[in-house]
């Protein structure tokens, strides 16, 4: 479906993409993950047409999107972090005008329109001006865009940033409804919203593919290791040696000191449950914990579990 | 490109751009207009002649968001992630501001109607100002539509092809100001020897060359009644030059390394 072979990108010196190369299967949601400024974007405008790579060739259904740059972008249907929308216009007016530059054929536009607007619901706005949209709508509007012309590749670049929480679940039902006549490729810096969403993740730092593997494993991968937060009432010092001697505790860092308080993130051996031996540990020093909490893991602690060799 | 024509079209008066640039025409050809019937003597080839020195207002107004807000809003991604080429969308946009163009001489028609109804002349002169009115118009929408293809910001989009259109608009007088300054430059260092003749000559070679790029000379003719090939084919030439340049411009962002 899509074949991603080498790509690189240069932005005046620097490499925003190096040599990525990866392949798309029919039917699946492929996850991008990676902190802002990783090279998830470029990579999809790379993939969309919108940039052309420095080098490495893109295929879409077997079209190269350099050589045959219109017959492998009928088959995509994009949503950049930004919608594209024209504030100034109704919603079917915009939908109306895509499926005009994707040549939808006159004769099916208006029930694509209206099969469209059903789907991702936003038949009721229709007749509505943008601009006077919620953000959660408009972002349906951008997806609606990405599924005029019946395109079988859905590119979503960040589709929850600036959502509200319940717009956030309503996107991602939205997104799991789509796959089952789609492939999907979703970008987030969001692991929870990857792990929710996607069948396989590619986690991609410094322009590099740095993990490409199943969901599952990549959450199995992790839990190879559990954080947590404890607020106690005592000094760094006194805490710090008693806490690394309890067996399977892995590192003690002190991210907070105040009003003779101290926040502490203890990262520990995620096949031992440490949480009964570092109570004991620490009211054998007569130390208080005032907060105990555990910690998902963050997009930071799977780079360290992918990048660090395994015990 | 009918599908961005639309859209180009439409928003004109989605917008108050459309409806300012028809007002501002229609005040001031009526004004113009009104002081002709005032005087008894009504000559709508002068009244479109006149018109023409407002390019330098109007074709900034109506060029400078064809790509600058696209860019701006991001939408232009549109443009580039859809099975078109972007040519079409220039070509597109270019014919929607050449229609609002064409829709603004509204007022210059129901002068003509006036005039036909008082039993005043309109001659092929008239059709010829207006044929070499679009003309010059299509030429000048083709610089604006550069100038906004090369920024995300409106104003210096419209502050570039004032310039530009400024500089056009005063171009025999720079000819003759630049022939000045070279005839006086080679007399006073006496330069490769030249004879006072010869030195006369180079100066008006360079008026000459200067002035043969100059628009509203080349389409005077029409305004006569004189109808000539040469100044059609060359503002349609440079038009088609610009929107060869805008197209590279976009597509040169697909490449850009910044």
């Amino acid at each position: 479906m899509i074949e991603v072979s080498n790509l690189v990108k240069f932005y005046g010196d620097k490499k925003a993409v190096s040599g990525i190369s990866f392949t798309v299967n029919q039917g699946e949601i492929l996850g991008f993950l990676g902190p802002n400024g990783a090279g998830k974007t470029t990579t999809m405008n790379i993939i969309t047409g919108f940039l052309s790579a420095t080098s490495g060739r893109i295929t879409i259904n077997g079209y190269d999107v350099l050589e045959q740059p219109e017959m492998a972008k009928k088959n995509i249907g994009y949503l950049p972090e930004q919608p594209p929308l024209f504030l100034d216009m109704t919603v079917y007016e915009y939908l109306e005008y895509v499926s005009e530059l994707k040549k939808v054929p006159k004769d099916i536009r208006k029930k694509q329109i209206t099969d469209v607007m059903k789907m991702v619901h936003i038949g009721n706005v229709s007749g509505r001006l943008i601009h006077n949209l919620s953000k959660g709508y408009r972002q349906r509007v951008g997806i609606a865009q990405t599924l005029i012309g019946n395109p079988e590749v859905i590119i979503l670049d960040e589709p929850t940033v600036g959502l509200d929480p319940n717009q956030v679940i309503e996107m991602r039902k939205l997104i799991c409804d789509l796959s089952k006549t789609h492939t999907i490729i979703f970008s987030s810096h969001i692991l929870s919203e990857v792990q929710a969403i996607c069948d396989r993740v590619i986690i991609i730092n410094n322009g590099k593919i740095v993990a490409d593997a199943p969901t599952m494993e990549l959450s199995a991968r992790v839990e190879g290791s559990v954080h947590y937060s404890l607020t106690l009432e005592s000094s760094f010092n006194a805490v710090q040696m008693p806490l690394r001697a309890v067996p399977g505790v892995r590192s003690v860092t002190l991210m907070q000191e105040k009003d003779g308080l101290i926040q502490v993130d203890l990262m520990a051996d995620g096949d031992l449950d440490v949480r009964k031996s570092v109570f004991f540990a620490l009211a054998r020093i007569n130390v208080p914990i005032l907060e105990y909490r555990s910690l998902a893991p963050s997009l930071e602690d799977i780079f360290t579990s992918i990048t660090s060799p395994r015990k | 490109m009918f599908a961005v024509f639309k859209r180009e079209f439409l928003s004109y008066f989605r917008t108050p751009v459309g409806w300012v640039a028809i007002c501002l025409m229609s005040v001031i050809s009526g004004y113009y207009f009104s002081n002709m019937l005032a005087s008894s003597y009504v000559n709508i080839a002068m009244e479109i002649a006149y018109l023409r020195t407002f390019f330098v207002i109007l074709i900034p107004i109506i060029t400078m968001r064809l790509f600058a807000e696209e860019k701006k809003n991001g939408t232009i991604v549109l443009l580039y992630t859809m099975p078109f080429s972007i040519k079409e969308a220039v070509i597109g946009k270019f014919l929607a501001a050449m229609a609002l163009q064409a829709i603004m001489l509204i007022s210059v028609f129901s002068h003509i109607i006036i005039t036909v109804v008082c039993s005043g002349i309109i001659n092929s002169a008239t059709w010829g100002a207006i044929f070499g009115y679009l003309a010059l118009a299509a030429l000048f929408i083709s610089i604006g539509m550069l100038t906004s293809a090369m920024t995300e910001n409106q104003i210096m989009s419209a502050v570039v092809c004032f310039v530009v259109i400024l500089f056009i608009i005063m171009l025999s007088q720079i000819a003759d100001s630049v022939s000045s300054i070279i005839q006086a430059i080679l007399k006073v260092t006496g330069l490769y020897g030249l004879k006072e003749s010869s030195i006369y000559s180079a100066g008006n070679a360079v008026r000459n060359a200067l002035n043969w790029l100059d628009p509203y000379e080349k389409t005077a003719c029409y305004t006569s009644g004189v109808f000539k090939i040469v100044p059609i084919v060359f503002c349609l030439s440079f038009a088609a030059v610009f929107m060869y340049i805008t197209y590279r411009v976009l597509e040169k962002k697909r490449w850009s390394q910044s």
